[in-house]
């Protein structure tokens, strides 16, 4: 699968990336007003065509969409509150207040999923590992020894398969026997790799593992630029979060759908931000396209 | 006053009787290039360990070794993936670095310099197994050096690598060695490009040291003390000892080390008995073979490989490109080529553990299916038992005769993993045997063995063919397949550019050939 790789964003510091990554989708599950859910779906879906490209995009998107729906029906024929009744069954009443609910909810769930799978893109392996790493060398060295064994055991399997494929591929043998096979060739690669781990052992003994307090060489430093972006983050968390517990952003489907308090102007500011905040990594690739005499400052 | 200094040192195992280190005595100058060499089994291993505290063997041990911090010990093993700790390149270069607790903005300096000095810098981000061989081995070096030793030790360190990868690698250490200032003490088997290289060697027999001087020296007293270990020694001076002989010259003390002093030793002798000398070490190499026996060929053929194409998986680049080959029965076949030009895959297709895309294997003229069985490169990947004698019964029980023949019989209580590298292949083989195959098929048999084991395999080979059976064996050790081939193909991308005969086909190579040839073509050309 393409990635898009040496992103302006990835420079930032991991923490904020890490906060992005995770405070993107956390957002969109606080709330359900039609707006709010309108922008984080677009933006999940901008961020994911960016990373992704359109093709990947659309095929998650179009494969997830039949839970929307099925969401939305659950929801129509389960829930019976709201006003406006689109039809009657019997004795039960299906309202249009609860379809919109469910399509509210559906979206909410194909949003998070589609922000959780940029997730990877926009927070590698390496850099999520340092966040939570640093201050456990150890754990980090042992993480990165088993994404080492992983492709070495891969190998070592087909080694085995491809030496004793001559057994194995007679098509007369019974399930007993393939079994039988099948276990022979789990325990060569079990005496094999313990074997190989004496040497690597010995090979970390003889770089003086253990000799002193590990260090760790991989660093990334806050700079000023980091600390005005995680500025500009908490802000618009912190707003974002205002307006849906405070107000404006709070969005009622029963019994009528309506805004709470409907303050046009705070809401308006709200989602200007929250779009702002969503669109990070577009933005900041866009800036750093039209090229920069910002890079050039007199000194104050 | 030496960096190191090993005084009268003798190493038992325990529970074992045999001494395997006896008095040893050794001095190594700043700066100097030490090559340590002998049969497998002569004690070159657990000397090398010994100079190591922290993978030092256990056992008894009298007298005394310079004690150096692990630091100061750079120390590298033979096969470059299991001494990989982590999993990208940048990681595994300040591997060594984060143990001794250096500051982050130290280690990230010294490894951007390790990589630079060392050219590892363009492929620093990948993932160690995104790496070949070679590189890996460079790798290792790399990070070892990165530690700043002030010795080096290596173990074999070229023994799994390809030739221009060995190559390579060498030049690496010499450059370490030159321009570093980092003592080198360094075991091969391969003299062939080393001797030239190294300034004092040390030559190990059971346990002793009992050769240590000058190298052009070195030659002369192997010819004289150690003739069984005349083969390691480098073609040039193995063709001045054969012109001394056969020309009755003076005594050479001096012998020429690299194919060009060879060459220079040759031009001083007589013209027309170098010719003669020449056609004596290179038999049959004149005639271009082939055509004459056109008819015999198509009587003997065992299998024709008729225009293969085959890709591992849909969409990957095919791995066989139109191959055509022909095996006849009875033959030692050799097949040459570099990494990854589809020699092991050509294997996989024979025995029919993978199947081609298009294209056909005929069977000859006898319309005989040929019994085959594959020698895989690696013997570990074989085993599974926990004694030899089991590994050897568990498919239906191995014929006695194999068993001494191979020498197994001494060992048939120990486990598989307890064997030494070239005992493990012949464990391998006479699995592979049991079955009576009529076409063997190798993987690079000489991979990691010394002269002697290489001599011994070859003889079994021999003898197998002289049976009537056939044998297909890929290989890089160009040496191997010129003197015990008889027929030789190279493979390139997925072709075989060419078949012939052994003689002629080194002949006519003018860069994948032997020293030997490179040294006599001259002489050799001229009728």
């Amino acid at each position: 699968m393409y990635t898009r790789k040496h992103t302006i964003f990835e420079t930032l510091h991991p923490a904020l990336l890490l906060a992005y990554a995770s405070g993107a989708p956390i957002l969109a599950m606080l709330t359900n007003h039609p707006l709010f859910l309108a922008i984080s779906f677009l933006a999940a879906f901008c961020v994911q065509t960016f990373y992704s490209g359109i093709r990947e995009t659309a095929k998650n998107t179009l494969f997830m969409l039949p839970f929307v729906l099925v969401v939305a029906l659950i929801n129509l024929f389960t829930n019976q509150r709201g006003m406006t009744i689109l039809f009657r069954a019997g004795h039960y009443a299906y309202t249009c207040e609860s379809l919109c609910y469910g399509i509210a909810n559906g979206m909410m769930l194909l949003t998070v999923l589609v922000w959780f799978r940029s997730f990877s893109a926009i927070l590698s392996n390496e850099k999520f590992l340092y966040l939570f790493g640093r201050h456990l060398p150890a754990t980090a060295l042992l993480l990165s020894m088993i994404l080492k064994l992983f492709p070495e055991t891969r190998h070592k399997i087909q080694s085995i398969q491809f030496a004793q494929g001559g057994f194995s591929n007679n098509p007369k043998c019974g399930i007993k026997e393939r079994l039988k096979h099948s276990m022979r060739q789990i325990s060569s690669l079990l005496e094999w790799s313990m074997e190989d781990s004496i040497e690597t052992a010995d090979s970390m003994k003889a770089r003086a593992y253990g000799k002193a307090e590990r260090t760790s060489y991989r660093s990334y430093k806050m700079t000023a630029k980091d600390r005005r972006m995680a500025a500009f983050f908490a802000i618009a968390f912190l707003a974002v979060c205002y307006s849906i517990f405070g107000g404006s952003g709070r969005y009622t489907y029963f019994p009528v759908m309506r805004m709470d308090h409907g303050n046009i102007l705070e809401l308006t500011v709200s989602a200007v931000i929250y779009l702002g905040f969503l669109f990070t990594p577009l933005w900041m690739e866009l800036q750093l396209q039209k090229g920069g005499m910002r890079t050039w400052e007199s000194s104050k | 006053m030496g960096v190191i200094e090993v005084n009268e040192y003798s190493f038992t195992y325990p529970a074992s009787e045999k001494v395997v280190l006896n008095h040893v005595s050794i001095s190594a100058d700043m700066g100097e290039f030490l090559l340590l060499c002998g049969k497998s089994g002569c004690g070159k291993t657990t000397l090398l360990r010994c100079m190591k505290p922290e993978i030092a063997p256990v056992g008894s041990a009298e007298g005394t070794i310079t004690r150096l911090s692990a630091e100061e010990v750079g120390f590298v093993f033979q096969n470059p993936d299991n001494q990989i700790v982590t999993d990208t390149v940048r990681h595994e270069l300040a591997f060594g670095l984060e143990n001794i607790g250096m500051p982050t903005g130290q280690i990230r300096a010294r490894v951007a310099e390790t990589a630079l000095f060392f050219g590892i810098d363009e492929w620093i981000d990948k993932s160690v197994h995104e790496i070949s061989g070679g590189e890996k081995q460079l790798l290792n070096l790399a990070a070892v050096i990165a530690m700043q030793p002030k010795i080096l030790i290596l173990d074999e360190p070229t023994s799994q690598l390809d030739p221009v990868a060995r190559k390579n690698f060498l030049d690496m250490l010499v450059r370490v060695n030159r321009e570093l200032g980092i003592t080198v003490i360094l075991s091969e088997h391969r003299l062939e490009e080393i001797l030239p290289l190294a300034d004092r060697v040390l030559f190990m027999k059971e346990g002793r040291i009992v050769y240590s001087g000058n190298v052009s020296e070195f030659a002369a007293y192997i010819f004289e003390e150690h003739k069984e270990y005349v083969k390691a020694l480098p073609a040039a001076a193995r063709i001045a000892k054969q012109a001394e002989i056969h020309m009755s010259l003076n005594p050479v003390f001096t012998f020429p080390m690299t194919v060009r002093e060879g060459q220079e030793f040759l031009m001083k002798c007589d013209r027309k008995a170098t010719d003669l000398l020449a056609k004596s070490i290179v038999p049959n190499s004149s005639g271009t073979g082939s055509t004459a026996k056109e008819e015999d060929a198509r009587e003997s053929l065992c299998l024709d490989v008729r225009d293969i194409w085959f890709q591992y998986a849909k969409q990957t680049p095919f791995v066989m490109k139109g191959l055509n080959l022909q095996i006849h029965w009875g033959q030692m076949h050799m097949l040459l080529g570099g990494n990854g030009s589809g020699k092991s895959t050509l294997l996989g297709i024979l025995s029919k553990r993978f199947f081609a895309d298009r294209g056909k294997i005929k069977l000859g003229k006898d319309r005989k299916m040929p019994r085959t069985a594959l020698l895989p490169q690696n013997s570990k990947a074989m085993f599974s038992r926990d004694t030899v004698l089991e590994e050897l019964e568990s498919g239906g029980g191995t014929d006695q005769r194999l068993i001494r023949q191979l020498h197994l019989d001494a060992l048939l209580h120990q486990h598989p993993y307890d064997l030494s590298g070239g005992e493990q292949q012949r464990l391998a083989l006479a699995m592979v045997l049991r079955e009576a195959p009529e076409l063997l098929l190798l993987d690079e048999p000489t991979k990691g063995l010394d002269p002697f084991l290489k001599e011994e395999l070859a003889a079994y080979l021999k003898e197998f063919t002289a049976r009537g059976n056939t044998i297909l064996c890929v290989t890089h050790d160009v040496e191997f397949a010129a003197e015990y081939g008889e027929v030789c193909s190279l493979l390139f991308e997925g072709e075989v550019l060419s078949t012939e005969k052994a003689a002629v086909f080194f002949r006519n190579n003018l860069f994948y050939t032997t020293d030997q040839n490179r040294i006599l073509t001259s002489y050799l050309a001229d009728n």
